[in-house]
C-alpha cells in the first residue's frame, strides 16, 4: 500500500481572463504560463505580462506616429517661403498633430487590446512551445517536489484543455493526504472517459467537501456506476457523491436512481436530510425514491424517532 | 512648395490615422474574444 504524503498546496491564483496568466520574456521572447520570476530559457529576469508587451507596443507606434507628424510638420514650417506661410504650416501642423493625439488617446485602450490580440496571433507558435517547455518542466519539479508539480500542473491545466494533463493532477492528488482546508478542484478535472484515480479523487471529494460535488461530477459517477461498482472502494464512493447530492433539491430530482440504491447506505444525517427533503417537496422524489426512502426509513430509523417522540 | 507638399503627406497621413483609429473604436475586440483566440491557440477549434 502507498504512502499518501502530507503536502501544503498554495491555493490557487485565479484570474479574470485567461491570457492574464501569460508571460513572455523581452528577451527571447519565450512564453510560459508559470509563476516564474526567471525566464527558463535565457535565465534572465526579464518576464513581463502580454498585456505588457502588447501596451509597450502600441506606446511606441504612438511615438513613430507623432514622430512622423513633428517631422513633416517640422519641415512645412521650415521650408516656408513667407512669414504668412510659416505660420500658416505651423498652425495646420500643431492642429493635426492635436487631433492627431487626442484620437490616439482615447483610442489607447481599444488599440492595446487588438494588439494584444495580434500578438497571440503572431506568437501562436511561440506560446505553444512555452507551454510545451512548462509542461515538460513539471517531469523535473516532480523529482523534487510533487506538491510544486501540482501546482504546475494546475496553471497548465487552466488554459489547456487536455485529459492527460487532468490525469496526472488526478494521479498527483491522490498521492496527498487531501485535507478539507486544501484549495481543491473538481469541474476542471473531469475526463471524457472512466479514470479509477478519479473516481476514488470524487469520492474524496464528496467526503471532504461536499459542495463541489456538482451536476457534472455526480452525471459522471452515474455514467460510470458500474465500473465504480467493480472496484474495492466502489460502494463507498458511489455512497459518498449520493450523500452529498441530497444537499440540494435539484440534484434529488436530477439523479433519483443514483440516490435511491444508495440512500440505505448514508450517513444517518445525510438520510434523514433527504427524507425531510422528500417530505417537504414530494414532487421532488421520482422514480420510486420516495417509496425506496421510506422503506429505509422504517427499517432503520423509525423506532429510534419513535422513541423519542415517547 | 516644399511646404505644400509636407503639409499634404502629414495632412494625408493624420486622416488615414484618425479614419483606422475611429473603425477600430467601432469594431472594439473584445477581452473575451482574446481569451477564444488564446484558448483556440492552445487546443484548436472547440464546437
Amino acid at each position: 500500500m502507498s504512502t499518501k504524503l502530507v503536502v501544503s498546496i498554495r491555493p490557487f491564483h485565479r484570474t479574470t481572463y485567461a491570457y492574464e496568466k501569460l508571460q513572455v520574456c523581452t528577451r527571447c521572447g519565450q512564453y510560459t504560463c508559470l509563476w516564474e520570476d526567471e525566464c527558463t530559457a535565457c535565465g534572465r529576469g526579464t518576464l513581463i505580462s502580454v498585456q505588457a508587451k502588447a501596451t509597450s507596443r502600441v506606446k511606441r507606434r504612438i511615438a513613430r506616429d507623432l514622430f512622423i507628424t513633428l517631422l513633416f510638420g517640422t519641415a512645412a514650417t521650415y521650408f516656408g517661403e513667407t512669414i504668412d506661410q510659416t505660420m500658416a504650416a505651423a498652425s495646420v501642423s500643431l492642429l493635426l498633430l492635436a487631433l492627431l493625439i487626442f484620437m490616439q488617446k482615447r483610442s489607447f485602450e481599444v488599440e492595446q487590446q487588438r494588439e494584444l490580440k495580434r500578438t497571440l496571433q503572431q506568437d501562436e507558435e511561440l506560446i505553444r512551445q512555452g507551454i510545451n517547455r512548462n509542461w515538460a518542466l513539471v517531469a523535473e519539479a516532480r523529482k523534487q517536489d510533487e506538491a510544486l508539480a501540482y501546482e504546475m500542473l494546475r496553471e497548465i491545466g487552466s488554459l489547456v484543455y487536455n485529459d492527460r494533463i487532468r490525469l496526472q493532477q488526478v494521479a498527483l492528488l491522490q498521492s496527498f493526504v487531501l485535507r478539507s482546508d486544501m484549495d481543491l478542484q473538481l469541474k476542471p478535472l473531469l475526463l471524457h472517459s472512466f479514470e479509477r484515480l478519479l473516481a476514488e479523487y470524487i469520492g474524496e471529494i464528496a467526503r471532504l467537501k461536499p459542495d463541489l460535488i456538482r451536476e457534472d461530477a455526480i452525471r459522471y459517477i452515474a455514467t460510470y456506476e458500474v465500473n465504480i461498482l467493480q472496484l474495492h472502494n466502489g460502494i463507498q464512493i458511489l455512497t459518498a457523491v449520493a450523500a452529498a447530492a441530497v444537499r440540494k433539491s435539484k440534484y434529488i430530482e436530477l439523479f433519483p436512481s443514483l440516490i435511491t440504491r444508495y440512500a440505505r447506505f448514508m450517513p444517518k444525517d445525510r438520510f434523514m436530510r433527504l427524507y425531510h427533503t422528500i417530505e417537504r417537496y414530494p414532487s421532488k422524489a421520482r422514480g420510486g425514491l420516495a417509496e425506496s426512502v421510506g422503506r429505509v426509513y422504517n427499517e432503520k430509523y423509525r423506532d429510534q424517532y419513535a422513541d423519542v417522540q415517547l | 512648395m516644399v511646404t505644400y507638399g509636407c503639409l499634404a503627406i502629414l495632412f494625408l497621413f493624420v486622416i488615414i490615422k484618425v479614419i483606422a483609429l475611429q473603425l477600430h473604436r467601432r469594431k472594439p475586440v473584445s477581452r473575451e474574444d482574446t481569451d477564444r483566440t488564446l484558448y483556440t491557440i492552445l487546443n484548436g477549434e472547440r464546437d
